[in-house]
């Protein structure tokens, strides 16, 4: 359910000023996803190229929070934005935070790529299965997340939540199925921790997907969600809106 | 008319606020009435100006040691309400006030009401300052002169040099108390004319957009004084800044086409506004 303002600002160009943040934020929220789904490839895959090329582009990535924080910065100045609009303002700010330590984390996963890869002796395909599982719910979320902040979709926002917490449980299975393979072959050790590595980062993104999604119910409620019970925050606001 | 009945006074919690984010519905008011401490208790009033209904049922608190901030869109009915609270639209002949305003819990609509002393305990402030054609002394002196507030000379000069004092003025003007009020500048004759009221002793102070004819420097002095004055009076300001109801108010309210839409903590107004008309109104959307 969207709890967009139905209505434009007096000053239209005020609502071109928060249009084009939004739009800059979302746009930098594509390019995270890309850069999970190219760093998680290039570990599947074994290809360097991805890798490098996640690497290579994590700059914009900071560049991208670089000019948001800018348009922030002047809208508070010139604009001095109130209620929902200073809601939404605080919200992308904290959101491009979380983008941008997502993009961080899958430049990790790119290096932890290049270092399997580096190695003598190709990891068992069996092995990345829970990386490619862990992938696509990290940027399952991720979209979702942004959608969620597209639209200012509680229900959306609500279901990263429930995402996350399967999230945690989905790392807990892969950490086992990753050891089992040191069990089998210990020679496997140095595979198994670059994995374990990837695969904690997949779990960091999807953790950051559920922040940005307590930022779209602080901008659509008002309400700060932060450090509290995400099962309480999705009892409440589910009960409320049903 | 009962009017808590017609009030819907919220929890502060915040999930209690958020149920009530999209609100569009009028004639109720969102938000909790009552001060704490209340020194002026409106209850269901309405003023008419012939068959026009410009207030309608408005039910505020203006409580001691506060600053109740009125705002809403010009023709809302923010500064007709005010001027009940000392009935200054007794001097409007179409005008007529129903409902019940007590100061301090006596009646102030009753008919045998004097107007006079009810205006020294409800001073106001206009939006141009209005000095008399007097010296600086004499704007202030008249007031306690007229209500023999003080019983000698020596008594009156304290008095003035106090309320100069409380008014932020005295360094400025005690070396010219003879010279005329009207030769100060926009925002000095606002302090003096704040001096004025405060002279009479007075246990509410109403500001009727009292700034608006100030530059920001001067708006700053007065809205500091403000601020210092709260710790001894009930403040009721009228503004169509919503950057000084923001800075000056602990309460805000939110007037619409004379209903009175949304009163709360000036913090939860300006972050999370219950109703949908007061968001439209102080996000700049209103149209």
């Amino acid at each position: 359910m969207s709890t967009e303002p139905t209505r434009g600002h007096t000053v239209k160009a005020y609502d071109s000023e928060l249009a084009q943040l939004r739009g800059l934020v979302l746009e930098m929220g594509e390019r995270v996803v890309e850069q999970v789904t190219d760093a998680v490839a290039a570990v599947i895959e074994g290809d360097p190229a991805p890798a490098h090329d996640v690497i290579e582009r994590e700059r914009k990535i900071d560049y991208f929070e670089l000019d948001v924080d800018e348009s922030i910065f002047n809208i508070i100045a010139r604009r001095q934005p109130a209620a929902v609009d200073l809601r939404l303002v605080l919200a992308l700010s904290k959101v491009v935070g979380n983008l941008e330590r997502a993009g961080d984390k899958a430049e990790d996963i790119a290096e932890c790529a290049l270092r399997i890869q580096s190695r003598e002796g190709c990891p068992d395909a069996a092995m990345f299965h829970y990386v490619s599982r862990l992938g696509k719910q990290a940027c399952c979320m991720m979209e979702r997340a942004m959608d969620a902040l597209a639209r200012t979709d509680v229900d959306q926002a609500l279901d990263v939540f429930a995402d996350d917490r399967s999230l945690a449980d989905e790392l807990t299975a892969a950490m086992r199925h990753l050891m089992s393979f040191v069990v089998e072959d210990p020679s496997r050790l140095s595979q198994v921790i670059d994995l374990l590595f990837a695969v904690k980062a997949l779990e960091r993104i999807g953790n950051h997907a559920g922040n940005i999604a307590e930022q779209v119910i602080f901008v659509a409620k008002g309400r700060d969600v932060r450090y509290q019970s995400r099962e309480n925050v999705i009892a409440a606001l589910r009960r409320r809106e049903a | 008319m009962n009017a808590t009945a017609e009030t819907v006074v919220t929890s502060t919690g915040a999930m209690s606020s958020a149920a009530l984010s999209s609100r569009t519905d009028v004639g109720q008011t969102v938000g909790d009435i009552t001060a704490k401490n209340p020194r002026m208790v409106c209850r269901a009033v309405d003023v008419y100006y012939g068959e026009k209904r410009a207030i309608k049922s408005v039910s505020l608190d203006i409580g001691q040691n506060e600053v109740v901030a009125m705002i809403g869109p010009s023709g809302c009915g923010k500064s007709t309400f005010l001027r009940c609270l000392n009935r200054m639209n007794d001097t409007i002949p179409s005008a007529r006030v129903t409902g019940s305003i007590k100061l301090d819990g006596r009646e102030i609509l009753d008919k045998g009401i004097d107007v006079v002393p009810l205006r020294a305990q409800v001073g106001m402030v206009f939006q141009k300052p209005n000095p008399f054609p007097k010296s600086i002394y004499e704007n202030v002196a008249y007031g306690p002169r007229i209500h023999g507030i003080t019983n000698s000379k020596a008594e009156l000069d304290a008095l003035v040099e106090t309320s100069l004092t409380k008014a932020g003025l005295w360094k400025e003007v005690k070396d010219r108390l003879g010279e005329p009020g009207t030769g100060l500048s926009g925002g000095q004759q606002q302090r003096l004319c704040i001096a004025r009221t405060i002279a009479v002793s007075p246990e509410v102070i109403l500001m009727d957009e009292p700034c608006s004819a100030l530059d920001p420097i001067a708006t700053a002095v007065i809205e500091e004084l403000i601020d210092e004055l709260r710790e001894n009076y009930a403040i009721a300001i009228v503004t169509h800044s919503m950057q000084q109801a923001a800075r000056v108010s602990q309460r805000t309210a939110y007037f619409h086409l004379g209903d009175l839409i949304e009163v709360g903590e000036t913090d939860q107004i300006f972050t999370n506004p219950q109703h949908k008309l007061t968001e439209d109104y102080i996000t700049g959307r209103f149209g």
